[in-house]
């Protein structure tokens, strides 16, 4: 954890960093007013955050491990999960897209099978028969029982 | 009085007291599946209230957190998995005595105890709220801004297992809340030129993807790395009366655990960050403390499922006292229900007792309705209830997969939303995964609107630094959120669960 936690504290200051050097000017005007300028509080937070961060990064340089901690306590990130984000990711992207492109039932189902598939369901009938099921029940509650339009 | 009356008369009327029957239903259906949560159940029933009236939303969300807190219970007493994370402490003495036959028996105790313990906090928050709310519209800016100060150095301090992350998320979900149009110049900060950002990041987008989505890919991440999750079998009912039964003799052992979780969970629900779980564990500890028989705790006691399920109810009614009083949500379920509020043009706060009293005495009729409601439909549903935990994960996570997309197209009003939900899932994956409080980060998301106009008005108020002398609460407040983060941020951690 203390590797992730530097790595976080980078990944954090870096972030605040940049959005106190490239986000706020390249994003915020000045109006010219007397009052407070918009970028007050922005640049108050990123300050802030960039600072915690480098606490963050010091604390996980500087502490020792407790003795409560074990030697083979598994990694909350590893290459596995690594590649789960990715595959993540990607299901997210498709199913997106598929809603975006041919609309709400098909795009759900869509949803629902990658879901079923990283989950490592292998049922062809349990997985056919929630893809149909459940976009086709949230679509007859939301569209026809509640009048809300869907994709 | 007349906007009690009038408040009153809208809380009972058939529209309200339908929806207030369909959260309570919701909540705990929802509730007893392991993997979901009341806050879970919220965020994405938020959406469906957008056709509602502003007190038809809150009673149907008010319903879903406290059928929620009890839905948690069956689970943890017939499969030894808490459906809620403050329902852990039910499942030590639960799950035996449900191993006893006694599944019955150890529903019911739970569900009288979760009225018992919600019903007392609602009538401590229908007590104290509209005499705090008069002393909090004293306060000036500058008292304002100590106060939320030191609602997040105490949040943090509490949360989690590092101060420092704690605040990180709580700094990361004030500045994400400032992306949109400037309240005093009007013109765009953050939003890259993308017209889509210039109304904000949506609340309900953020919060279905970090409390829902997130916990769905954390579900699914354990199916895909080969955690089957297969959890024990359901524990049975006897067929025995005496076993399913909630008999004067179990009252008379029970009631003044009860009575002592209740003010427990009431107390710590007042106070924001300290969360359910603790209140559920503070107080099966204290009626150990108390009971004759300790050595029996942990194998069947009909206290220990009492004493959680009063106290982790209780919490549900206070944690509303910040909120109404000061507009600061001392929970997720209750930053959740600040969400609500503001969605439908209503902002928590002091101020609501004056804008909107009869909405807030509505509220409170709702309160006491929905309890009534939990305890007619969870008796007579118990049986029915408790197929909900065999709902297999595999279903399950699909399916409310899919429902946070619709919720958040919903709540969005397009597939903006759905991708910003779905950027938040990932980032409240990571939160979790990176030990990063998910809650700190709602309350900063919620409340940096709140922070930034408090500390323009006191920048532009003091003209000087000596100023600040003329606000002692200002000073005691940043005294107090000091002692606050060198002494609770610097002490063990995992003796204050969240």
């Amino acid at each position: 954890m203390r590797a992730l936690d530097g790595a976080a504290a980078a990944l954090i200051g870096a972030f605040g960093l940049a959005t106190l050097f490239l986000f706020i000017p390249g994003t915020i005007e000045d109006p010219g007013m007397d009052d407070l300028s918009p970028a007050f509080m922005p640049q108050i937070v990123a300050i802030l955050l960039t600072g915690l961060a480098a606490l963050l990064g010091l604390r996980s340089l500087l502490r020792r491990p407790a003795a409560g901690d074990s030697a083979e306590e598994k990694p909350a990130l590893t290459r596995r999960h690594a590649g789960f984000v990715l595959l993540a990711a990607l299901w997210l992207a498709a199913s997106f897209a598929v809603v975006a492109l041919a609309g709400y039932l098909a795009g759900g189902a869509a949803a629902v099978v990658g879901a079923m598939l990283l989950m490592r369901i292998r049922r062809p009938l349990t997985i056919v028969a929630t893809a149909v099921a459940a976009p086709l029940v949230l679509w007859a509650v939301f569209w026809q029982l509640l009048t809300i339009p869907l994709p | 009085m007349e906007a009690v009356l009038a408040g009153l008369a809208q809380a009972f009327t058939p529209l309200t007291l339908g929806f207030v029957l369909f959260g309570v239903v919701l909540g705990i259906v929802v509730g007893a599946i392991p993997g979901l949560s009341s806050p879970m159940a919220i965020a994405i029933a938020v959406p469906l209230t957008f056709y509602m009236t502003p007190l038809a939303a809150i009673a149907f969300l008010l319903g879903v957190n406290k059928g929620g807190e009890f839905g948690g219970s069956i689970s943890a007493i017939l499969l030894n998995t808490p459906g809620t994370p403050e329902a852990a402490a039910t499942a030590l003495d639960g799950h035996p005595l449900a191993q006893q036959g006694k599944a019955g028996k150890a529903l019911k105790t739970a569900l009288y105890s979760s009225v018992a313990g919600d019903t007392f906090s609602d009538i401590v928050l229908i007590l104290v709220a509209a005499p705090l709310a008069v002393i909090a519209l004293k306060m000036g800016p500058p008292e304002l801004l100590g106060v939320l100060i030191f609602a997040f150095t105490f949040v943090t301090a509490l949360l989690g297992n590092s101060m420092i992350k704690g605040l990180i998320a709580a700094a990361l979900g004030v500045l994400l809340s400032l992306i949109g149009i400037d309240p005093e110049a009007a013109i765009p900060r953050l939003t890259f030129d993308v017209l889509e950002l210039e109304d904000g990041l949506s609340f309900v987008g953020a919060a279905i993807g970090l409390l829902a989505f997130s916990e769905v890919l954390m579900q699914v991440e354990r199916s895909f790395l080969g955690d089957s999750g297969a959890g024990e079998a359901a524990a049975g009912f006897s067929k025995a009366r005496e076993d399913n039964a909630f008999t004067r003799s179990d009252f008379r052992q029970v009631r003044g655990t009860v009575a002592r979780s209740a003010v427990i969970g009431t107390v710590i629900g007042a106070i924001p960050g300290l969360g359910t779980s603790l209140a559920g564990f503070l107080g099966y500890g204290a009626a150990m403390k108390a009971s004759k028989h300790p050595e029996e705790f942990g194998k069947g006691r009909l206290e220990g499922v009492a004493a959680t399920e009063a106290a982790n109810s209780a919490v549900v009614g206070s944690n509303l006292i910040p909120l109404l009083t000061l507009g600061i949500p001392g929970n997720v379920a209750a930053a959740l229900l600040a969400g609500a509020f503001l969605i439908h043009g209503i902002t928590p706060g002091p101020l609501i007792f004056q804008d909107h009293a009869v909405l807030v005495y509505g509220m409170f009729g709702c309160l006491i309705v929905a309890n009534l409601m939990n305890l007619l439909v969870g008796s007579l549903g118990l049986r029915l209830f408790s197929l909900a935990v065999r709902t297999p994960r595999s279903i399950v996570m699909p399916s409310v997969a899919l429902l946070c997309i619709t919720g958040s197209f919903v709540a969005g009003g397009g597939l903006f939303a759905v991708a910003t939900m779905m950027v938040f899932g990932i980032l409240g994956y990571l939160m979790r995964k990176l030990d990063f409080s998910i809650i700190a980060f709602i309350l900063g998301f919620i409340l940096g609107p709140m922070v930034e106009r408090s500390l323009r008005h006191t920048v532009i108020l003091f003209e000087d630094a000596s100023d600040i002398l003329g606000h002692p609460f200002l000073i005691a407040m940043l005294v107090v959120s000091a002692g606050a983060v060198f002494w609770l941020g610097r002490r063990p951690r995992g003796k204050l669960a969240r």
